[in-house]
């Protein structure tokens, strides 16, 4: 019992016993007031000087709202609720705020394990994080109602930096729309997964940097440097001995151009880290393909297997894909007899994903042609002045969203490596 | 042919069950193959029920024949004849043939147009199966005899049983196009977009309908709980049907690990651990039964797991690899076996930390892993062996770049060059 309380219990000298004759029963009055502590402080005395083992009030702040974030996504993703309106009624809080507090599910994990480890850098709030998400303009498939499409324009990027990972402060800038080939980057025949076909560029000050599509299929790609996307993807040894072959183009500050990273891709192929296949494909030292064929053969695929697929959603990308396959094709025709280094400006990419569509296993295609919508890499501004390239722009068109997270297994994407590597 | 009564040897029929239980998934097929050549099919199909559950999941390349096109979609209500009671909701599977029969006699020139069309056609052919169903469906529920057609009492089906039996197969022929469609779907979800309209349609006839349709469509979707809520959601009336389609359709939910090859077996934990993780995000928060039954399941299923993964290891890896290691010389077909093996036991353990992460996994591979972290650092770089690269792969392959990055850096500290 604390000192206080157990000062006013102290019994008076004004107590009387009063006995009842009959009952023999004793009455003590106890003139005792309880007194509600006002106000006042916690102290928590820690031994040896130790710092307190609690949570600040700020962290426990961002803990509880992560929370609260993931329950009601958690509420909302089986369909419970349908909008967030819906669940914002029936949670009885303003509609605004649940949108504002779910955006905490599209941190990054690292980022909510920080939190709820208490790492988290000093300075982050609960509002600085939710105006960090909104500003960085990432979105999820499953949270799409919670950023209207403007909010996310086509081609725009986030830049997001190594040693800031660990905080939202990676979301530094948007990019406009490529203007230049370099700026838009080379597509990169990553054998991990979540990498395949990602971009690179040579970024200023960070070294290379990779583009990678929203995993959410939402337009738009972040742009990582290579530690943070080793950080965030694990890529594998053939992939980091793939980059450390494009080393020295960065030493000599050399801007990226396709036939650098077939070079590098060869070198890298050539250690056998990414298969005996694809070691022997390296060691054929093939022209860079501009795989004109495949590419029809890819647009073909694509128009015979949306009249199978059953989504309509998914019917439309196919068809919007097909399209842009072709032109990309019949630009790449045109401008071959003018100059090779367009033209592998014009096909880079596209390859890759033709290849990888006719390995994708027939049960995994629909995730293959989000995830090959997501990779398209987008035409520069300089490229659209080129000879027969002036359709490309035309086939841009906007398409439902969806994620483009589901994808297929790295022995997939070391096959379509070395067929790409192999491809005369 | 038509559903006439075969009484096959109980003890014969027992033993062709066991030895199906048994069966790798390619001697599956192959016994399916059989027993669709067979003209008699009573005593298949009382053998084949044993298996139903992984052949939903293989899906052999069955021939596509009118009386399968006709319940194609009825196929998760379809029960053995001895299992079917009134009342249940199910089709006896001996109600088949007398059904097709009489549509065949019914529409005679329709039904030869499409099994001509229909010829040497597999029924992974999804994309002809959804154009031949959209003409055979609604003529079947056109032709719906109002009398027990020729055959029924022959194929052991009781005359008072045949208004309910023609009731379900009405109700989902009127909505098979429909169904057959969310049913491809079904690897996607099926997506929420596609599942409401159609139950809407659905729901106009009643509850009942919508118990029938769910139960049909369950089975193959990758998400049948987000499928189970997005009906309930569509009306108050909805929900005690999707409670009850869902129920049926845990009650029949099997991991199907048993027998399979280890690709199969692979592929098989995932979708069950993925399928779990659905099942668990939204059904059990208030149905404490439902949620015991799953973590039966999951615990089964992660023993299962835990099993194969120590029976594959040594058998498919640890013995290979040893041998491989005693090879002057080793061609690239072996050491993409390898890898393959590999990269199946890797599904298998992932899938079994999904399911129960009580670290039994981790056990079990753990030898090989510090095994392969040796070969990588000792084996030779280059040769006609198995050199230093193999062993990083499989190294990669089955702990992760990380694992497999330290165990080369490891051997650069050491002086030695990087690969190639």
């Amino acid at each position: 019992m604390p000192d206080a309380a157990h000062a006013l219990m102290t019994i008076s000298p004004r107590v009387r016993a009063n006995w009842s004759g009959a009952a023999q029963m004793p009455t003590v009055r106890v003139p005792l007031a309880i007194l509600k502590q006002q106000g006042g402080r916690k102290l928590v005395l820690t031994p040896g000087g130790m710092a307190p083992g609690g949570v600040s009030a700020a962290k426990f702040t961002l803990v509880k709202a992560l929370a609260r974030a993931f329950r009601w996504r958690r509420m909302m993703e089986p369909g419970h609720y349908g909008t967030i309106a819906e669940l914002a009624a029936a949670q009885k809080i303003n509609s605004s705020y649940v949108s504002r507090l779910l955006r905490l599910t599209l941190l990054a994990p690292n980022i909510v394990g920080a939190i709820l480890d208490g790492r988290q850098p000093e300075g982050m709030t609960l509002p600085g994080l939710m105006v960090g998400l909104r500003l960085g303009g990432i979105a999820s498939a499953r949270h799409r109602c919670l950023l209207t499409r403007s909010s996310c324009n086509a081609n725009h990027c986030c830049i997001m930096q190594g040693s800031d990972a660990p905080s939202l402060s990676f979301f530094k800038a948007a990019v406009p729309s490529p203007v230049r080939c370099a700026e838009r980057g080379v597509a990169a025949p990553f054998t991990s997964p979540l990498l395949f076909a990602t971009r690179l560029r040579l970024g200023t000050g960070v070294g290379i940097e990779v583009l990678v599509p929203n995993p959410a299929g939402r337009e738009g790609s972040f742009v990582l440097s290579w530690s943070a996307a080793t950080e965030a993807f694990q890529p594998s040894l053939a992939d980091q001995a793939l980059i450390e072959a494009l080393n020295p183009l960065l030493v000599a500050g050399v801007e990226l151009q396709p036939e650098h990273v077939r070079q590098a891709a060869r070198l890298a192929a050539g250690t056998g880290l990414a298969g005996r296949e694809a070691r022997h494909a390296g060691l054929l030292n093939h022209v860079a393909a501009r795989g004109l064929h495949a590419m029809q053969v890819f647009a073909h695929s694509l128009e015979c297997w949306l009249l199978t697929c059953p989504i309509e959603d998914d019917r439309q990308r196919a068809a919007a894909l097909a399209l842009r396959v072709t032109a990309i094709a019949d630009a790449a025709t045109v401008l071959e007899v003018g100059c090779a280094q367009r033209t592998a400006w014009v096909v880079d990419g596209w390859l890759l994903l033709a290849i990888l569509w006719r390995l994708a296993p027939a049960e995994a295609r629909i995730a293959v042609l989000r995830r090959c919508l997501a990779l398209a890499p987008p035409p520069a501004d300089e490229m659209l002045q080129w000879p027969g390239c002036g359709t490309l722009r035309r086939t841009l068109e906007a398409l439902p969203l969806a994620s483009a997270a589901g994808f297929v297994d790295s022995a997939v994407c070391e096959a379509a490596l070395a067929e790409w590597l192999a491809a005369p | 042919m038509a559903g006439r009564t075969m009484n096959p040897d109980p003890r014969a029929l027992r033993e062709l069950q066991q030895a199906a239980r048994q069966a790798s998934d390619t001697q599956l097929i192959r016994l399916a193959n059989t027993l669709d050549a067979l003209p008699q099919r009573a005593m298949a199909e009382g053998v084949l029920d044993a298996v139903r559950p992984r052949l939903r999941h293989i899906r052999p390349a069955r021939p596509l024949s009118i009386p399968r096109l006709l319940f194609l979609t009825l196929d998760p209500l379809l029960v053995a004849p001895r299992d079917w009671r009134p009342g249940q909701g199910t089709v006896p599977r001996s109600a088949i043939m007398p059904m097709a029969e009489h549509l065949r006699e019914a529409e005679p020139v329709l039904v030869a147009a499409i099994e001509m069309r229909m010829t040497g056609a597999k029924l992974t052919d999804e994309v002809l199966a959804a154009e031949q169903g959209s003409l055979l469906w609604p003529a079947a529920l056109r032709m719906l005899p109002r009398q027990p057609p020729a055959g029924w009492v022959d194929a052991g089906l009781q005359t008072q049983s045949f208004h309910e039996i023609a009731m379900i197969c009405a109700t989902l022929w009127q909505h098979s196009e429909a169904l057959w469609r969310l049913r491809m779907a079904g690897r996607d979800g099926p997506p929420e977009a596609a599942v409401r309209p159609i139950f809407r349609t659905i729901a106009a006839e009643g509850p009942e309908a919508v118990e029938l349709c769910m139960c049909a469509l369950l089975p193959f979707a990758t998400q049948p709980a987000r499928v189970v809520a997005v009906v309930a959601g569509l009306s108050q009336a909805l929900g005690p049907p999707a409670e009850r389609a869902l129920d049926r359709y845990l009650a029949g939910v099997e991991p199907g690990l048993e027998g399979a090859d280890l690709e199969s077996t692979a592929s098989a934990a995932s979708r069950f651990s993925r399928l779990l993780v659905d099942l668990d995000s939204s059904l059990t928060r208030d149905k404490p039964k439902r949620a015991q039954h799953l973590q039966a399941l999951r615990m089964s299923a992660a023993q299962s797991c835990v099993q194969r993964l120590e029976q594959e290891t040594a058998t498919r890896l640890t013995t290979p690899l040893a041998a491989a290691l005693t090879l002057p010389e080793i061609n690239d077909l072996m050491v993409k076996d390898l890898e393959s093996v590999v990269r199946s036991l890797r599904g298998i353990g992932e899938s079994t930390r999904r399911l129960h992460a009580s670290g039994a996994a981790e056990r079990v591979l753990a030898p090989v892993i510090a095994h392969l972290t040796v070969l990588a650092g000792t084996q030779s770089e280059s040769g006609p062996g198995f050199v230093r690269t193999d062993a990083l792969r499989l190294l990669e392959i089955l702990a992760g770049s990380a694992v497999a990055a330290r165990a080369q850096s490891t051997r650069s500290q050491l002086g030695m060059s990087r690969p190639g």
